[in-house]
């Protein structure tokens, strides 16, 4: 007994198999035209699209850059009241210690997070573009579906949404997604949230923000969902103003209480304006939470170490090493930790797998650096300008290039010294 | 994320087949229960495809694990377990088949001692019915106390009710395109059902029963209000639901990246949002339910093989799974209770327990390797002598690149065949073409890193081949480019600039350049003699004349032949077909044309073939000299300033344009703002008008760009009149004046290099040095240097600073010209030598 393709179908969608699915939705769709069938293989497309297109990260940290956004933002914001304030923290202040750890201290979530978002970004600028395209749209582009469904059909409502998120993602066209939005609108007897969380989602890709944050404020009112808080954030951040953000952060937790998401962002925010010990009394709620945030946990030790608690921040980044795939930063900061604790046994060992692991020269050069800051806590001067050639040699940055300035200065001064 | 690992403990991977079929298998066909026949540990019945397996898992692996394998008449979509008959004593089995359901009932029959018990299932009802089933839920709706009602969803979305074997009604709902999951809530006798608009809608028992499409009151769809319902505004992908209080029971319901969790009176309880793909969930409760302290747990499975285990919204435990799985539970088996029920796509079904141990550094593999400290240290001693040595060496190291390489520049002859092999941009083909040979040898090809060659043209000529480059050279490399004249403009230089870089093996760069003349023919063709013209230079030598066919080596003899008469010889270029005579005297030659501009080329080109034919026959003794007066260096100088005005003028109108563009750019991004605005308006207003002006506006600027292109060709060709004349003066300069420090001065003054094509910034880089020239070499007085000073306050392009620099060019080169006759004095020459000084 054969199982019939459309339990198939359905079955590969309910696992989220959607590779094999589309596959076989096609090979159907070919000999018969079946509604169900037909509005799965859109579902499927959505997902993936979405997915690829980081449709269900809420919050990204891009600055809105676009030149047309103009309108929204306050040129000279308040003293405290934005990112653009260079705030100088502990680090700044102490500059023979190596600034590698900072940055990289948020290891693989911070890469990953900004590889997404620079994606996240182009498919939104795509999205924009498809928006300003001027002129009738095509009808041939869309689904087959769309083309025969009126929007007086009683399967339109049933149907919108699918069709919204796919006309969305799939074919990046705000203008028409916007506009099923309206008639699924109008033609729904009882308001729904999703339509106007949806349709912030269209005015953030075209940039209207003042629009988004009055739908959201809308949605936000219909219905109490953790997406719509994210959303606020996120547009708040965009738009330079993270103590909106920050109030909306505290909204949302008197409905959730102590939830991640937003705990995260909170803390993400307080770490951006330069509060990082209240970021990281956010961070530690998360860790509490979640006990595998990766997030959190990094900036908690980097927190510690900056401290001058280096024995508790290599106690977290054993945890994370553990927890987390092993990459060059990591080991670069457990070396670090390992040489403030006095564990000098491990100090080299850590930095050697540090540079076995790096691949870009950035890090290498950064680690290199790190390794002349080693050799001169031993006092081997030869040998800490030997790293700091190195560090020079494979990428030009910064701090190498003064330290060996000045270490070249005093070694001179020490010779003519002895003389 | 996390150390630990699920330990497996049974699994039926051995007896499942290798071969299985994407999508056979679906959640909802593996369900965990108790049967009397079996009381010591939960049974597990697994539906794949039509056939049933029923498990009882072992500690002893040698032992039968499964109890029962029996093929069904079609496929298994559900498995459902409870009591459908009244008078039943186990838990019977309900199977879901797409046009049926079939109840069964597990047995168990005493065998012989050394085969064990047989086990069977008997089927009890079978019901068939029309609509193709998507999945069941089961209960004792409308609290009916004996048995477990049955409900079907259709994959329409169409609800069927049926008692043991009798169907009771069936409600149609229009709003399901894609069947989701349902569920009944036992305590409060409710339906929850997943729509198509992603809102989970409540019914009661009650209300079903009204909307059936039997009932009496025919009050249908527009009274369809739920008890309650919740907008997830996501699909649901899977929902359960599970008694954890006296009072109610708890819905969870898994979404595309959320999980919620309500009371089935509609309270939410709380929200999950993952940062990962769910696949499937399952709840269960620690305690009994009508303990105040017993704990609602929910086990996610991800897509990456993950389980995570949360209480409310706080993460436990997360692990590995080893495999993807599609469904998830807990089972109680004789000698592990509590254990974690898998199924993975392709049939297999795993029982394990969330264990200890963890493996740290599953993916970190440590560098072990043992390295001698004296050995590195030997090593690292090897590398820095060999450093030092390079150090020391470093003045040895520079060799001449001339031993390295040798270049020979060659042109050929041109011919319009050539144009044809070539395809040129913007499909024009030029006049006539010529090739332009390079013959690099190079004895110690290891010696040569890379090699770069570019060609600097100056149009109108264009090379076919800006830069070419060679990443490894054997011992001789031929490289063949082609010259050619595009746009309609006069040559303005005759030879072409080739720069080769070479970089060494050391890594040294080095620059060479050659300058090859091109032929006359590329650009020039004899013409009848034309003897009246109104300028004229004179050449004299202190050799004898000779025969001006064979000056011209780039022509035939019997080209030439036809239009030789008297010693008189006349070209006309091709482009603009303006003429030069050559007139050969005794002892001097003449050069004549209509326009001054006209004998630059040819001026430049007849010297240099002049120097070439006494180069090779070998008489050294020979002497050139440009006879100047007063009058012609007047003339050219008058030209030459005229000549600057006109390519300042052009670039005026050339900067109007672009000010202009600039306008209409700005325009057009206020217009795509407001259009913008106007999309985003609620409702979307009138955008006609708005976009009509940004087409509109479009069009002009598309206007505006092409008249841009026109202007700059115009400026190109006064660039080139400029350049042409301003040769011209540079080689009367030669002639004329002895102080090779003033010609020089005015040749850098005059940096006719830079006028190319795509520089035209000629007159801002001038102004500078001229008023430099002026007031410090000059010495001009301070009325005059007031007077000549440009207004800062303005462009160089303006009126009046335009004026100045016009008036300031003429007063240098009068003085430069006309000073010449007076003999310098040694006083002079000493302050001269200072201003060198200076200068540099």
């Amino acid at each position: 007994m054969e199982v019939q393709s459309d339990y198939k179908i359905l079955n590969l969608y309910k696992t989220r198999e959607f590779d094999k699915c589309l596959k076989l939705c096609d090979v159907v769709l070919q000999t018969k035209s079946d509604r169900m069938i037909e509005y799965i293989r859109m579902r499927a497309m959505t997902i993936q699209a979405k997915i690829a297109g980081n449709g269900y990260e809420e919050v990204n940290y891009m600055p809105a850059q676009d030149d047309l956004t103009s309108t929204t933002v306050a040129k000279t914001p308040r003293q405290g009241t934005s990112f653009q304030r260079a705030i100088k923290t502990a680090y700044a202040e102490d500059p023979h210690v190596t600034a590698t750890l900072a940055s990289r201290s948020g290891t693989n979530t911070a890469h990953v997070r900004t590889a997404r978002t620079a994606l996240h970004t182009a498919a939104r600028a795509s999205r924009a573009a498809t928006a300003l395209a001027v002129g009738s749209t095509s009808v041939l582009d869309a689904p087959i579906t769309l083309r025969f469904l009126n929007k007086d059909d009683k399967s339109f409502i049933p149907a919108a949404k699918t069709l919204f998120e796919y006309i969305y993602y799939c074919e990046g066209n705000v203008r028409k997604a916007m506009e099923v939005a309206f008639q699924a609108q109008k033609s729904a007897d009882t308001p729904d949230w999703w339509w106007n969380f949806s349709l912030a989602r269209c005015y953030e890709s075209l940039g209207v923000y003042r629009n988004v944050e009055e739908c959201l404020r809308k949605s936000l009112n219909q219905n109490k969902h953790i997406l719509i808080y994210l959303r606020l954030i996120a547009m708040y951040v965009t738009i330079n103003q993270p103590l909106s953000a920050l109030e909306v952060c505290k909204q949302g937790l008197s409905v959730f209480h102590e939830y991640t998401p937003l705990l995260l962002e909170q803390a993400r925010i307080h770490e951006q304006m330069g509060n990082m010990a209240v970021a990281v009394k956010y961070y530690r709620m998360v860790a509490t939470e979640d006990p595998s945030n990766m997030e959190a946990i990094a900036n908690i030790a980097m927190y510690n170490f900056y401290n001058d608690q280096p024995e508790i921040a290599l106690r977290y980044y054993r945890r994370l090493l553990a927890t987390t795939p092993a990459g060059p930063e990591i080991y670069n900061n457990l070396g670090l930790c390992c040489l403030y604790c006095n564990q000098w046994d491990l100090t080299l060992p850590c930095f050697r797998q540090a540079l076995y692991y790096s691949v870009n020269p950035e890090s290498r050069a950064n680690i290199w650096f790190n390794l002349a800051h080693v050799a001169l806590s031993t006092g081997d001067m030869a040998l800490a300008r030997r790293c700091l050639l190195t560090s020079v040699a494979i990428s030009e940055h910064g701090p190498a290039r003064r330290a060996l300035r000045v270490l070249d200065k005093r070694l001179r001064a020490r010779k003519n010294n002895t003389k | 994320m996390s150390i630990f690992k699920v330990k497996q403990w049974w699994s039926n991977e051995k007896s499942q087949s290798e071969e299985y079929e994407d999508g056979i298998q679906n959640e909802n066909c593996i369900i965990v229960d108790k049967f009397n026949s079996h009381n010591d540990s939960d049974l597990i019945i697994l539906g794949q495809s039509c056939i049933l397996k029923i498990y009882k898992p072992r500690v002893d692996q040698n032992e039968s694990h499964t109890i029962l394998e029996s093929r069904l008449d079609d496929i298994v979509l559900q498995i459902k377990t409870g009591k459908f008959s009244a008078n039943c004593a186990d838990r019977q089995i309900l199977i879901l088949h797409p046009n049926s359901y079939a109840i069964y009932e597990l047995d168990k029959q005493g065998g012989h001692s050394d085969v064990g018990d047989q086990n069977f299932i008997a089927p009890v009802i079978k019901h068939s019915f029309t609509r193709r089933a998507h999945s069941t839920t089961c209960g004792p709706f409308g609290n009916s106390k004996s048995r477990d009602l049955i409900c079907i969803q259709a994959l329409d979305g169409t609800l069927s009710l049926f008692d043991q074997d009798t169907f009771l009604f069936m409600c149609i709902f229009n709003d399901i395109i894609i069947p989701g999951p349902i569920s009944y809530v036992a305590y409060s006798d409710l339906f929850i059902i997943c729509k198509s608009t992603w809102i989970l809608e409540i019914y009661s028992y009650q209300q079903l029963c009204e909307f059936s499409e039997l009932s009496i009151r025919q009050n249908k769809n527009n009274t369809r209000i739920p008890q309650w319902t919740y907008n997830a505004g996501e699909e649901i992908m899977s929902m359960q639901v599970i008694r954890t209080s006296t009072n109610f029971a708890s819905i969870v319901a898994l979404g595309e990246r959320h999980l919620y969790c309500f009371q089935d009176n509609g309270l939410m309880k709380y929200m999950i949002r993952f940062d990962f793909i769910p696949i499937c969930f399952h709840a269960y409760l620690i305690g009994w339910y009508y303990e105040p302290n017993s704990r609602l747990l929910v086990m996610v499975a991800s897509e990456d093989f993950k389980l995570y285990l949360y209480e409310a919204t706080t993460l436990l435990w997360s692990c590995d799974l080893a495999h993807k799985a599609i469904s998830l539970s807990r089972c109680f088996l004789s000698s592990l209770s509590g254990g974690l029920l898998t199924l993975s796509t392709n049939g297999i079904v795993n029982v394990s327990y969330l264990g200890t141990e963890p493996n740290l550094n599953p993916n970190a593999i440590p560098i072990n390797e043992v390295f001698d400290p004296k050995q590195v240290q030997v090593e690292l001693e090897m590398v820095e002598d060999s450093l030092q040595k390079v150090l020391d060496a470093k003045e040895a190291l520079n060799e001449d690149t001339e031993d390295i390489i040798k270049i020979k520049v060659d042109c050929g002859k041109p011919s319009k065949n050539l144009a044809l092999q070539l395809t040129f941009e913007n499909s024009f083909t030029p006049l006539q073409t010529c090739s332009v040979i390079v013959i690099i040898t190079c004895e110690d090809p290891k010696l040569v890193q890379s090699l770069q060659i570019t060609y600097d043209c100056i149009p109108p000529l264009s090379s076919s081949e800006t830069t070419i480059c060679l990443d490894n050279i054997n011992g001789t490399e031929i490289i063949e480019t082609s010259v050619f004249l595009s746009g309609d403009t006069d040559i303005s230089d005759i030879g072409i600039n080739i720069k080769f870089t070479v970089i060494d093996n050391m890594g040294k760069v080095r620059v060479l350049s050659e300058r090859q003349i091109i032929p006359l023919n590329l650009y020039c063709f004899p013409l009848e003699a034309v003897e009246e013209n109104s300028y004229q230079m004179t050449i004299e030598t202190n050799q004898r004349k000779i025969d001006l066919i064979e000056i011209f080596t780039d022509f035939n003899k019997e080209e030439l032949e036809g239009f030789i008469s008297k010693d008189m010889l006349t070209f006309a270029y091709r482009t603009s077909h303006k003429t030069v005579t050559i007139k050969a005297y005794d002892h001097m030659y003449r050069i004549e044309a209509n326009e001054v501009s006209e004998i630059a080329p040819i001026l430049d080109h007849f010297l240099h073939k002049l120097e070439d034919y006494y180069n090779r026959i070998g008489l050294t003794e020979f002497e050139i000299k440009v006879a100047i007066n007063g009058e012609i260096i007047r003339q050219i100088m008058h030209k030459f300033l005229k000549s600057v005005e006109s390519h300042a003028k052009e670039r005026i109108k050339l900067k109007e344009l672009e000010e202009e563009l600039n306008v209409l750019q700005r325009q057009f991004t206020l217009v795509q703002k407001r259009l913008l605005v106007q999309y985003g308006s609620l409702p979307p207003s009138d955008c006609d008008p708005l976009e009509f002006l940004m087409n509109d506006t479009h069009e002009r600027i598309k206007t505006v760009a092409y008249e841009i292109i026109q202007s700059k060709t115009c400026v190109v060709s006064a660039g080139n009149t400029l350049r042409m004349i301003g040769s011209l003066i540079i080689h009367v300069l030669k002639e004329a004046v002895t102080d090779n420090l003033k010609v020089k001065l005015i040749e850098e003054m005059l940096s006719l290099e830079t006028l190319n094509g795509h520089f035209q910034e000629w007159e801002e880089a001038v102004a500078q040095v001229s008023s430099y020239i002026l007031n410090k070499i000059l010495k001009k007085s301070e009325k005059d240097k007031e007077k000549l000073a440009p207004v800062t306050d303005q462009d160089i392009l303006s009126q009046t600073n335009l004026k100045k620099l016009l008036k300031q060019l003429r007063i240098i080169l009068e003085k430069v010209f006309f000073n010449v006759r007076e003999p310098s004095t040694g006083d002079g020459n000493i302050t001269r030598i200072e201003e060198f000084v200076e200068v540099i």
